[in-house]
Protein backbone atom coordinates (compact mmCIF):
# COMPACT_ATOMS: atom_id res chain seq x y z
CA UNK A 1 0.00 0.00 0.00
CA UNK A 2 2.50 2.84 1.48
CA UNK A 3 5.06 1.65 -1.28
CA UNK A 4 2.02 1.94 -4.27
CA UNK A 5 1.75 5.50 -2.83
CA UNK A 6 5.43 6.51 -2.78
CA UNK A 7 5.47 5.13 -6.49
CA UNK A 8 3.05 7.17 -8.38
CA UNK A 9 4.43 9.92 -6.46
CA UNK A 10 7.71 9.67 -8.07
CA UNK A 11 5.63 8.88 -11.54
CA UNK A 12 3.75 11.91 -11.86
CA UNK A 13 6.66 13.75 -10.83
CA UNK A 14 9.04 12.58 -13.16
CA UNK A 15 6.71 12.52 -16.20
CA UNK A 16 5.65 16.42 -15.28
CA UNK A 17 9.11 17.11 -15.35
CA UNK A 18 10.62 15.58 -18.01
CA UNK A 19 7.41 17.20 -20.13
CA UNK A 20 8.31 20.58 -18.88
CA UNK A 21 11.81 20.45 -19.77
CA UNK A 22 11.03 19.39 -23.44
CA UNK A 23 8.84 22.11 -23.18
CA UNK A 24 11.22 24.98 -22.42
CA UNK A 25 11.96 26.35 -26.14
CA UNK A 26 11.50 30.05 -25.27
CA UNK A 27 9.41 31.81 -27.86
CA UNK A 28 10.94 34.86 -29.08
CA UNK A 29 8.97 37.57 -29.71
CA UNK A 30 10.00 40.49 -32.43
CA UNK A 31 8.44 43.51 -31.09
CA UNK A 32 10.17 43.21 -27.78
CA UNK A 33 13.71 42.55 -29.53
CA UNK A 34 12.96 45.21 -31.34
CA UNK A 35 12.38 47.79 -28.78
CA UNK A 36 15.59 46.67 -27.30
CA UNK A 37 17.56 47.29 -30.24
CA UNK A 38 16.24 50.74 -30.18
CA UNK A 39 16.92 51.33 -26.90
CA UNK A 40 20.63 50.24 -27.07
CA UNK A 41 20.93 52.31 -30.46
CA UNK A 42 18.95 55.14 -29.34
CA UNK A 43 21.99 57.62 -27.77
CA UNK A 44 24.63 56.82 -30.63
CA UNK A 45 22.12 58.13 -33.39
CA UNK A 46 21.48 61.37 -31.51
CA UNK A 47 25.37 61.58 -31.07
CA UNK A 48 26.24 61.07 -34.71
CA UNK A 49 23.23 63.81 -35.63
CA UNK A 50 24.85 66.24 -33.42
CA UNK A 51 27.86 65.62 -34.77
CA UNK A 52 26.89 66.28 -38.31
CA UNK A 53 25.28 69.08 -37.18
CA UNK A 54 28.16 71.03 -35.84
CA UNK A 55 30.54 69.93 -38.15
CA UNK A 56 28.14 71.54 -40.85
CA UNK A 57 27.62 74.81 -39.00
CA UNK A 58 31.16 76.29 -39.82
CA UNK A 59 31.91 77.11 -36.07
CA UNK A 60 34.90 74.49 -36.17
CA UNK A 61 38.24 74.18 -38.36
CA UNK A 62 37.38 70.83 -40.38
CA UNK A 63 41.27 69.48 -39.07
CA UNK A 64 39.56 69.90 -35.96
CA UNK A 65 35.79 68.22 -36.61
CA UNK A 66 35.36 66.80 -39.45
CA UNK A 67 31.76 65.71 -40.75
CA UNK A 68 30.98 62.47 -40.57
CA UNK A 69 30.20 62.39 -43.93
CA UNK A 70 34.33 63.19 -44.60
CA UNK A 71 34.80 60.51 -41.82
CA UNK A 72 33.08 57.51 -43.89
CA UNK A 73 35.31 58.59 -47.14
CA UNK A 74 38.13 58.41 -45.31
CA UNK A 75 37.33 55.25 -44.81
CA UNK A 76 36.46 53.88 -47.90
CA UNK A 77 39.82 55.48 -49.29
CA UNK A 78 42.17 53.92 -46.98
CA UNK A 79 40.03 50.43 -47.83
CA UNK A 80 40.31 50.93 -51.32
CA UNK A 81 44.11 51.59 -51.31
CA UNK A 82 44.82 48.82 -48.90
CA UNK A 83 46.39 50.63 -46.41
CA UNK A 84 43.63 49.78 -43.61
CA UNK A 85 44.19 46.53 -44.79
CA UNK A 86 47.55 45.98 -44.40
CA UNK A 87 47.74 47.98 -41.10
CA UNK A 88 45.10 45.75 -39.56
CA UNK A 89 47.04 42.01 -40.95
CA UNK A 90 49.95 43.87 -39.28
CA UNK A 91 48.18 45.17 -36.26
CA UNK A 92 46.17 42.15 -35.43
CA UNK A 93 49.39 39.36 -35.97
CA UNK A 94 51.27 41.02 -33.37
CA UNK A 95 48.49 41.30 -30.99
CA UNK A 96 48.14 37.02 -31.64
CA UNK A 97 51.42 36.96 -30.79
CA UNK A 98 51.52 38.90 -28.13
CA UNK A 99 48.18 37.65 -26.72
CA UNK A 100 49.03 33.36 -26.99
CA UNK A 101 52.05 34.21 -25.12
CA UNK A 102 50.92 36.54 -22.37
CA UNK A 103 47.86 34.11 -21.67
CA UNK A 104 49.76 31.11 -21.86
CA UNK A 105 52.20 32.28 -19.36
CA UNK A 106 49.82 33.62 -17.41
CA UNK A 107 47.15 30.51 -17.76
CA UNK A 108 50.24 28.29 -16.45
CA UNK A 109 51.22 30.52 -13.34
CA UNK A 110 47.77 31.33 -12.66
CA UNK A 111 46.41 27.27 -11.91
CA UNK A 112 50.02 26.58 -10.50
CA UNK A 113 49.51 29.65 -8.35
CA UNK A 114 46.19 28.52 -7.40
CA UNK A 115 46.51 24.56 -6.71
CA UNK A 116 49.79 25.47 -5.31
CA UNK A 117 50.75 27.25 -1.62
CA UNK A 118 54.36 27.74 -2.68
CA UNK A 119 54.10 28.64 -6.08
CA UNK A 120 51.64 31.11 -5.01
CA UNK A 121 54.15 32.46 -2.97
CA UNK A 122 56.47 33.12 -5.65
CA UNK A 123 55.12 33.72 -8.46
CA UNK A 124 51.92 36.71 -7.02
CA UNK A 125 54.59 38.81 -5.46
CA UNK A 126 56.77 39.05 -8.65
CA UNK A 127 52.87 39.39 -10.52
CA UNK A 128 52.13 41.76 -7.95
CA UNK A 129 54.88 44.51 -8.30
CA UNK A 130 54.50 44.04 -12.45
CA UNK A 131 51.21 45.28 -11.71
CA UNK A 132 52.19 48.35 -10.25
CA UNK A 133 54.14 49.61 -12.91
CA UNK A 134 52.26 50.66 -15.46
CA UNK A 135 52.26 49.30 -18.94
CA UNK A 136 53.63 52.64 -20.02
CA UNK A 137 56.56 52.76 -17.94
CA UNK A 138 57.87 49.36 -19.16
CA UNK A 139 57.98 50.26 -22.60
CA UNK A 140 61.11 52.56 -23.00
CA UNK A 141 62.99 49.80 -20.89
CA UNK A 142 61.55 46.61 -23.22
CA UNK A 143 62.72 49.15 -26.54
CA UNK A 144 65.67 49.61 -25.14
CA UNK A 145 66.44 45.82 -24.41
CA UNK A 146 64.60 44.53 -27.45
CA UNK A 147 64.98 47.29 -29.89
CA UNK A 148 61.73 48.46 -32.17
CA UNK A 149 60.74 45.72 -34.35
CA UNK A 150 58.23 42.74 -33.85
CA UNK A 151 59.71 41.31 -30.37
CA UNK A 152 59.25 44.34 -27.96
CA UNK A 153 56.08 45.00 -29.54
CA UNK A 154 55.17 41.57 -28.81
CA UNK A 155 56.54 41.63 -25.25
CA UNK A 156 54.70 44.82 -24.29
CA UNK A 157 51.30 43.11 -25.55
CA UNK A 158 52.14 39.98 -23.48
CA UNK A 159 52.67 42.43 -20.47
CA UNK A 160 49.79 44.17 -20.90
CA UNK A 161 48.01 40.62 -20.83
CA UNK A 162 49.46 38.50 -18.12
CA UNK A 163 47.91 40.61 -15.11
CA UNK A 164 44.17 40.01 -15.72
CA UNK A 165 44.69 36.84 -16.77
CA UNK A 166 46.79 35.54 -14.44
CA UNK A 167 45.20 36.92 -11.06
CA UNK A 168 41.56 35.83 -12.54
CA UNK A 169 43.21 32.14 -13.03
CA UNK A 170 44.57 32.59 -9.52
CA UNK A 171 41.17 33.56 -7.98
CA UNK A 172 38.68 31.37 -9.94
CA UNK A 173 40.96 28.27 -8.91
CA UNK A 174 41.14 29.21 -5.63
CA UNK A 175 37.89 30.06 -5.64
CA UNK A 176 36.42 26.03 -6.19
CA UNK A 177 34.71 25.03 -3.16
CA UNK A 178 36.41 23.07 -0.17
CA UNK A 179 33.40 20.37 -0.32
CA UNK A 180 34.45 19.65 -3.77
CA UNK A 181 37.65 18.95 -2.32
CA UNK A 182 36.08 16.29 -0.06
CA UNK A 183 34.28 14.83 -2.61
CA UNK A 184 37.75 14.15 -4.78
CA UNK A 185 38.66 12.38 -1.73
CA UNK A 186 35.39 10.18 -1.18
CA UNK A 187 35.42 9.50 -5.10
CA UNK A 188 39.09 8.62 -4.98
CA UNK A 189 39.14 11.05 -8.31
CA UNK A 190 42.68 11.10 -10.04
CA UNK A 191 44.70 14.47 -10.21
CA UNK A 192 44.38 14.88 -13.81
CA UNK A 193 40.10 13.87 -13.70
CA UNK A 194 40.09 16.20 -10.63
CA UNK A 195 41.62 19.23 -12.53
CA UNK A 196 39.52 18.73 -15.86
CA UNK A 197 35.99 17.94 -14.34
CA UNK A 198 35.90 20.48 -11.20
CA UNK A 199 38.59 22.80 -11.57
CA UNK A 200 38.28 24.12 -14.71
CA UNK A 201 34.62 23.87 -14.52
CA UNK A 202 34.28 25.91 -11.91
CA UNK A 203 37.02 28.57 -12.65
CA UNK A 204 36.00 29.07 -16.34
CA UNK A 205 34.15 31.67 -15.57
CA UNK A 206 36.29 33.77 -13.77
CA UNK A 207 39.67 32.72 -16.19
CA UNK A 208 36.97 34.08 -18.97
CA UNK A 209 36.44 37.41 -17.53
CA UNK A 210 40.39 37.12 -17.31
CA UNK A 211 40.79 36.23 -20.80
CA UNK A 212 38.70 39.13 -22.34
CA UNK A 213 39.89 41.77 -19.58
CA UNK A 214 43.60 40.51 -21.68
CA UNK A 215 42.23 40.58 -24.94
CA UNK A 216 41.46 44.67 -24.29
CA UNK A 217 44.73 45.03 -22.61
CA UNK A 218 46.25 43.38 -25.65
CA UNK A 219 44.46 45.88 -28.21
CA UNK A 220 45.02 49.12 -26.38
CA UNK A 221 48.57 47.78 -25.92
CA UNK A 222 49.71 47.35 -29.54
CA UNK A 223 48.14 50.73 -30.51
CA UNK A 224 50.82 52.12 -28.09
CA UNK A 225 53.60 50.25 -29.28
CA UNK A 226 53.11 51.09 -32.51
CA UNK A 227 52.36 54.62 -31.45
CA UNK A 228 56.17 54.55 -29.95
CA UNK A 229 57.91 52.84 -32.61
CA UNK A 230 58.16 51.19 -35.97
CA UNK A 231 56.69 52.39 -39.41
CA UNK A 232 53.73 50.11 -39.75
CA UNK A 233 50.21 48.69 -37.91
CA UNK A 234 47.36 50.90 -36.50
CA UNK A 235 49.02 52.90 -33.86
CA UNK A 236 51.45 54.35 -36.16
CA UNK A 237 48.51 55.31 -38.86
CA UNK A 238 47.31 57.12 -36.12
CA UNK A 239 50.14 59.30 -35.59
CA UNK A 240 50.90 59.90 -39.15
CA UNK A 241 47.13 61.05 -39.46
CA UNK A 242 47.85 63.50 -36.50
CA UNK A 243 51.45 64.24 -38.20
CA UNK A 244 49.61 65.27 -41.39
CA UNK A 245 46.71 66.85 -39.86
CA UNK A 246 44.10 63.70 -41.69
CA UNK A 247 41.55 64.46 -38.58
CA UNK A 248 39.04 62.33 -40.97
CA UNK A 249 41.04 59.96 -41.40
CA UNK A 250 42.05 59.74 -37.83
CA UNK A 251 38.71 59.28 -36.31
CA UNK A 252 38.11 56.86 -38.76
CA UNK A 253 40.99 54.34 -37.30
CA UNK A 254 39.53 55.00 -33.76
CA UNK A 255 36.31 53.86 -34.61
CA UNK A 256 38.02 50.93 -36.43
CA UNK A 257 39.54 50.36 -33.68
CA UNK A 258 36.89 50.48 -31.17
CA UNK A 259 34.77 47.96 -33.17
CA UNK A 260 37.33 45.35 -33.45
CA UNK A 261 37.80 45.33 -29.60
CA UNK A 262 34.08 45.11 -29.29
CA UNK A 263 33.93 42.50 -31.74
CA UNK A 264 37.14 40.43 -29.86
CA UNK A 265 35.01 40.80 -27.01
CA UNK A 266 31.58 39.73 -28.48
CA UNK A 267 33.91 36.28 -30.07
CA UNK A 268 35.28 35.52 -26.58
CA UNK A 269 31.83 35.68 -24.74
CA UNK A 270 30.34 33.36 -27.26
CA UNK A 271 33.19 31.03 -26.83
CA UNK A 272 32.72 31.42 -23.10
CA UNK A 273 28.94 30.96 -23.00
CA UNK A 274 29.09 27.84 -25.28
CA UNK A 275 31.48 26.16 -22.09
CA UNK A 276 28.86 27.17 -19.75
CA UNK A 277 25.92 25.57 -21.99
CA UNK A 278 24.67 23.78 -18.21
CA UNK A 279 24.26 27.01 -16.91
CA UNK A 280 21.70 28.13 -19.80
CA UNK A 281 20.09 24.74 -19.35
CA UNK A 282 19.84 25.46 -15.83
CA UNK A 283 18.71 28.83 -15.71
CA UNK A 284 14.87 28.58 -16.67
CA UNK B 1 27.50 -11.82 16.22
CA UNK B 2 30.63 -10.41 16.39
CA UNK B 3 32.33 -12.35 13.33
CA UNK B 4 30.14 -10.41 10.60
CA UNK B 5 31.37 -7.49 12.48
CA UNK B 6 32.12 -4.84 9.96
CA UNK B 7 32.51 -1.15 11.82
CA UNK B 8 34.24 -1.55 15.27
CA UNK B 9 34.31 2.00 16.48
CA UNK B 10 36.49 2.07 19.79
CA UNK B 11 36.88 5.14 21.90
CA UNK B 12 36.77 7.47 19.70
CA UNK B 13 37.39 11.37 20.54
CA UNK B 14 37.72 14.23 18.71
CA UNK B 15 39.06 17.65 19.38
CA UNK B 16 39.31 20.45 17.08
CA UNK B 17 42.04 23.16 17.35
CA UNK B 18 41.11 26.31 16.24
CA UNK B 19 42.78 29.71 16.63
CA UNK B 20 41.32 30.47 20.06
CA UNK B 21 40.00 27.21 21.88
CA UNK B 22 40.28 23.71 21.29
CA UNK B 23 36.53 22.29 20.79
CA UNK B 24 36.23 18.76 22.04
CA UNK B 25 33.21 17.31 19.35
CA UNK B 26 33.12 13.88 20.61
CA UNK B 27 34.36 11.75 24.06
CA UNK B 28 34.57 8.12 24.42
CA UNK B 29 32.49 6.81 21.22
CA UNK B 30 32.15 3.27 20.84
CA UNK B 31 29.95 1.12 18.46
CA UNK B 32 29.55 -1.92 16.35
CA UNK B 33 28.03 -2.06 13.02
CA UNK B 34 27.29 -5.45 11.73
CA UNK B 35 26.95 -6.39 7.89
CA UNK B 36 23.57 -5.38 6.40
CA UNK B 37 22.75 -3.37 9.47
CA UNK B 38 21.30 -0.07 9.51
CA UNK B 39 21.92 2.32 12.01
CA UNK B 40 20.44 5.51 13.02
CA UNK B 41 22.11 8.26 14.95
CA UNK B 42 20.12 10.91 16.18
CA UNK B 43 21.02 13.69 18.84
CA UNK B 44 21.12 17.07 19.48
CA UNK B 45 22.10 20.01 17.06
CA UNK B 46 26.06 20.48 17.31
CA UNK B 47 26.53 17.05 19.45
CA UNK B 48 29.00 15.78 16.90
CA UNK B 49 27.46 13.15 14.63
CA UNK B 50 28.43 15.35 11.50
CA UNK B 51 32.26 14.65 12.84
CA UNK B 52 31.72 10.97 13.96
CA UNK B 53 30.38 10.44 10.12
CA UNK B 54 33.45 12.56 8.80
CA UNK B 55 35.74 10.46 11.23
CA UNK B 56 34.34 7.09 9.45
CA UNK B 57 34.65 8.97 5.81
CA UNK B 58 37.93 9.54 6.40
CA UNK B 59 37.54 13.19 5.82
CA UNK B 60 38.83 14.18 9.13
CA UNK B 61 42.45 12.49 9.44
CA UNK B 62 43.57 13.02 13.25
CA UNK B 63 41.48 11.19 15.98
CA UNK B 64 41.62 9.57 19.28
CA UNK B 65 40.93 5.98 20.02
CA UNK B 66 40.45 3.30 17.20
CA UNK B 67 37.82 3.14 13.99
CA UNK B 68 37.65 -0.10 12.13
CA UNK B 69 36.53 -0.81 8.95
CA UNK B 70 37.23 -4.93 8.36
CA UNK B 71 40.07 -4.73 10.72
CA UNK B 72 41.59 -1.84 9.23
CA UNK B 73 42.26 1.71 11.05
CA UNK B 74 40.53 4.11 9.57
CA UNK B 75 43.12 6.65 7.97
CA UNK B 76 41.83 8.33 5.28
CA UNK B 77 38.62 8.28 2.43
CA UNK B 78 37.98 5.79 0.09
CA UNK B 79 35.72 3.83 -2.48
CA UNK B 80 35.03 1.55 0.41
CA UNK B 81 32.85 4.07 2.35
CA UNK B 82 30.05 5.79 0.11
CA UNK B 83 29.05 9.47 1.53
CA UNK B 84 25.95 10.97 1.09
CA UNK B 85 26.02 14.74 2.88
CA UNK B 86 23.78 16.99 3.64
CA UNK B 87 23.68 18.57 0.66
CA UNK B 88 23.84 16.59 -2.63
CA UNK B 89 27.44 17.68 -3.65
CA UNK B 90 26.47 17.05 -7.51
CA UNK B 91 28.91 19.30 -9.80
CA UNK B 92 26.13 21.56 -11.42
CA UNK B 93 28.18 21.84 -14.71
CA UNK B 94 28.25 17.76 -15.16
CA UNK B 95 24.87 15.68 -16.36
CA UNK B 96 23.30 13.46 -13.99
CA UNK B 97 25.29 10.48 -16.17
CA UNK B 98 28.86 12.69 -16.06
CA UNK B 99 28.31 13.10 -12.42
CA UNK B 100 27.54 9.37 -11.71
CA UNK B 101 30.23 8.15 -13.75
CA UNK B 102 32.96 10.67 -12.85
CA UNK B 103 36.48 8.56 -12.19
CA UNK B 104 35.03 5.33 -13.19
CA UNK B 105 36.43 3.51 -15.53
CA UNK B 106 35.01 1.68 -18.77
CA UNK B 107 34.05 2.01 -21.73
CA UNK B 108 31.24 5.13 -22.86
CA UNK B 109 29.01 2.53 -23.71
CA UNK B 110 29.54 0.52 -20.28
CA UNK B 111 29.37 4.00 -18.19
CA UNK B 112 25.75 4.82 -19.71
CA UNK B 113 24.53 1.14 -19.00
CA UNK B 114 25.96 1.02 -15.40
CA UNK B 115 24.32 4.63 -14.61
CA UNK B 116 21.08 3.76 -16.54
CA UNK B 117 20.61 0.76 -14.22
CA UNK B 118 21.37 2.84 -10.77
CA UNK B 119 19.33 5.45 -12.03
CA UNK B 120 16.34 3.24 -12.34
CA UNK B 121 17.29 1.87 -9.00
CA UNK B 122 16.70 4.87 -7.69
CA UNK B 123 13.59 5.99 -9.63
CA UNK B 124 14.66 8.39 -11.96
CA UNK B 125 14.86 6.46 -15.14
CA UNK B 126 16.07 8.71 -18.53
CA UNK B 127 17.40 11.84 -16.57
CA UNK B 128 20.84 11.04 -17.84
CA UNK B 129 21.29 14.04 -19.85
CA UNK B 130 19.58 16.25 -17.32
CA UNK B 131 21.66 19.01 -15.17
CA UNK B 132 21.63 19.00 -11.26
CA UNK B 133 20.37 22.40 -11.48
CA UNK B 134 16.87 21.18 -13.12
CA UNK B 135 16.65 18.60 -10.26
CA UNK B 136 14.20 19.27 -6.69
CA UNK B 137 16.14 18.60 -4.02
CA UNK B 138 14.77 14.47 -3.57
CA UNK B 139 15.68 13.70 -6.79
CA UNK B 140 19.56 15.38 -6.66
CA UNK B 141 19.85 13.35 -3.18
CA UNK B 142 18.34 10.11 -4.68
CA UNK B 143 21.48 10.87 -7.63
CA UNK B 144 23.84 11.20 -5.19
CA UNK B 145 22.75 8.25 -3.26
CA UNK B 146 22.72 6.29 -7.18
CA UNK B 147 26.57 7.59 -7.12
CA UNK B 148 27.73 6.07 -3.73
CA UNK B 149 25.69 2.99 -4.72
CA UNK B 150 27.31 2.54 -8.16
CA UNK B 151 30.85 1.95 -6.35
CA UNK B 152 29.72 -0.79 -4.63
CA UNK B 153 30.78 0.32 -0.99
CA UNK B 154 31.15 -1.55 2.32
CA UNK B 155 29.37 1.20 4.15
CA UNK B 156 26.81 4.03 3.31
CA UNK B 157 27.52 6.93 5.15
CA UNK B 158 24.83 9.60 5.70
CA UNK B 159 24.46 12.85 7.20
CA UNK B 160 21.01 13.90 7.27
CA UNK B 161 19.97 13.16 3.66
CA UNK B 162 16.96 14.31 4.16
CA UNK B 163 17.41 17.21 6.18
CA UNK B 164 16.12 19.67 3.72
CA UNK B 165 13.63 18.12 2.11
CA UNK B 166 9.78 18.98 2.26
CA UNK B 167 7.68 16.30 4.91
CA UNK B 168 5.77 14.60 2.70
CA UNK B 169 8.91 14.07 0.26
CA UNK B 170 10.85 13.01 3.23
CA UNK B 171 8.57 10.17 4.09
CA UNK B 172 8.41 8.82 0.21
CA UNK B 173 12.24 9.25 0.39
CA UNK B 174 11.99 6.81 3.68
CA UNK B 175 10.84 4.44 1.95
CA UNK B 176 12.93 4.47 -0.89
CA UNK B 177 15.75 4.23 0.95
CA UNK B 178 14.45 1.32 2.80
CA UNK B 179 13.97 -0.49 -0.54
CA UNK B 180 17.23 0.38 -1.59
CA UNK B 181 18.50 -1.04 1.56
CA UNK B 182 16.20 -4.13 1.76
CA UNK B 183 17.15 -4.34 -2.17
CA UNK B 184 21.18 -4.14 -2.03
CA UNK B 185 21.72 -5.46 1.91
CA UNK B 186 24.19 -2.67 2.30
CA UNK B 187 25.23 -1.33 5.55
CA UNK B 188 24.20 2.11 6.42
CA UNK B 189 24.52 4.65 8.85
CA UNK B 190 22.46 7.61 8.82
CA UNK B 191 22.71 10.28 10.78
CA UNK B 192 19.20 12.20 11.21
CA UNK B 193 17.38 14.57 14.01
CA UNK B 194 14.11 12.93 12.73
CA UNK B 195 12.78 10.67 15.38
CA UNK B 196 10.35 8.89 13.10
CA UNK B 197 12.97 8.71 10.39
CA UNK B 198 15.22 6.60 12.65
CA UNK B 199 12.58 4.22 13.95
CA UNK B 200 11.18 3.68 10.31
CA UNK B 201 14.54 2.70 9.01
CA UNK B 202 16.80 1.83 11.94
CA UNK B 203 17.85 -2.04 12.88
CA UNK B 204 19.11 0.30 15.45
CA UNK B 205 19.28 4.17 17.09
CA UNK B 206 22.21 4.96 18.96
CA UNK B 207 20.87 8.23 21.17
CA UNK B 208 24.17 10.59 21.79
CA UNK B 209 24.29 13.32 24.48
CA UNK B 210 25.03 16.64 24.35
CA UNK B 211 28.81 17.61 23.38
CA UNK B 212 30.76 16.58 24.04
CA UNK B 213 28.92 13.42 22.93
CA UNK B 214 29.07 10.39 24.34
CA UNK B 215 26.48 7.44 23.43
CA UNK B 216 23.45 7.47 25.40
CA UNK B 217 22.06 4.46 24.40
CA UNK B 218 21.20 2.22 21.81
CA UNK B 219 17.72 1.25 21.03
CA UNK B 220 17.11 -1.38 18.90
CA UNK B 221 13.60 -1.76 16.95
CA UNK B 222 12.48 -5.14 16.66
CA UNK B 223 9.82 -4.19 14.28
CA UNK B 224 8.98 -6.06 11.33
CA UNK B 225 9.86 -3.93 7.30
CA UNK B 226 8.08 -2.09 5.82
CA UNK B 227 7.11 -0.14 9.46
CA UNK B 228 4.06 1.93 10.01
CA UNK B 229 4.33 5.04 10.90
CA UNK B 230 0.83 4.68 12.65
CA UNK B 231 0.91 1.59 14.64
CA UNK B 232 1.05 1.21 18.27
CA UNK B 233 4.41 -0.47 18.36
CA UNK B 234 6.15 2.50 16.75
CA UNK B 235 4.63 4.97 19.14
CA UNK B 236 6.18 3.13 21.79
CA UNK B 237 9.16 3.37 20.69
CA UNK B 238 9.08 6.95 19.77
CA UNK B 239 7.79 7.71 23.27
CA UNK B 240 10.85 5.90 24.55
CA UNK B 241 13.39 8.12 22.77
CA UNK B 242 11.27 10.99 23.32
CA UNK B 243 11.76 10.34 26.94
CA UNK B 244 15.16 9.22 26.37
CA UNK B 245 15.84 12.96 24.84
CA UNK B 246 13.96 15.02 27.77
CA UNK B 247 16.03 12.96 30.48
CA UNK B 248 19.41 13.86 28.85
CA UNK B 249 18.75 17.25 28.43
CA UNK B 250 17.55 17.19 32.04
CA UNK B 251 20.50 15.73 32.84
CA UNK B 252 22.68 18.14 30.91
CA UNK B 253 21.13 21.05 32.46
CA UNK B 254 21.91 20.28 35.88
N1 LIG C 1 36.14 21.95 11.47
C1 LIG C 1 35.74 22.30 12.72
N2 LIG C 1 36.47 23.16 13.45
C2 LIG C 1 36.09 23.52 14.67
N3 LIG C 1 35.00 23.06 15.30
C3 LIG C 1 34.23 22.19 14.65
C4 LIG C 1 34.54 21.78 13.31
N4 LIG C 1 33.59 20.91 12.90
C5 LIG C 1 32.73 20.82 13.91
N5 LIG C 1 33.10 21.56 14.97
C6 LIG C 1 32.39 21.68 16.26
O1 LIG C 1 32.17 20.39 16.75
C7 LIG C 1 30.88 20.30 17.32
C8 LIG C 1 30.12 19.16 16.67
O2 LIG C 1 29.80 19.54 15.34
P1 LIG C 1 29.01 18.59 14.35
O3 LIG C 1 28.91 19.30 13.07
O4 LIG C 1 29.64 17.26 14.33
O5 LIG C 1 27.59 18.53 15.06
P2 LIG C 1 26.24 17.83 14.56
O6 LIG C 1 25.80 16.92 15.63
O7 LIG C 1 26.42 17.26 13.21
O8 LIG C 1 25.29 19.08 14.50
P3 LIG C 1 24.01 19.30 13.56
O9 LIG C 1 22.95 18.41 14.10
O10 LIG C 1 23.68 20.74 13.78
O11 LIG C 1 24.41 18.98 12.17
C9 LIG C 1 30.23 21.64 17.17
O12 LIG C 1 30.35 22.34 18.38
C10 LIG C 1 31.03 22.30 16.09
O13 LIG C 1 31.07 23.69 16.30
MG1 LIG D 1 25.61 17.72 11.26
Amino acid sequence: MARELTLTGNENERNSFLKKLSGDIGSNKFGPRLLALLNTIAVPIILLALWQILAGSGLLLEVILPSPVKVVKAFVEMVKDGSLGADLVLSGKRVLIGYLWGAGIALILGMFSGLNKVAERVFSPIINVIRQIPLYAWMPIIILWFGIGEVSKEIIIARGVLIPIYLNTLQGIKGVQADYFELAEVLELKKAVFLRKVVLPSAVSSIFTGLRLGAGNAWMAVVAAEMLGGLTGLGYALMKSREFLWSDKLIALMVVIGVIGVVIDVILRKIEESTLRWKKKTAK
Amino acid sequence: MSQNTILEIKNVSKVFHTKDKDVEAIRNVSLNVNEGEFISIIGASGCGKTTLLRLIAGLEKEYGGDILLDGKRVEKAGLDRGVIFQEHRLLPWLSVEENLTIGLEGTKKELHNLAAEYLKKVDLENFEKVYPGQLSGGMAQRVSIARALMRHPRILLLDEPLGALDALTRMNMQTEIDRIREEEKTTMIMVTHDIDEAIFLGDRVVVMKPRPSEVDETITIELPRPRLRSSEDFAFYRNAIVNKFNHSIMEYAI
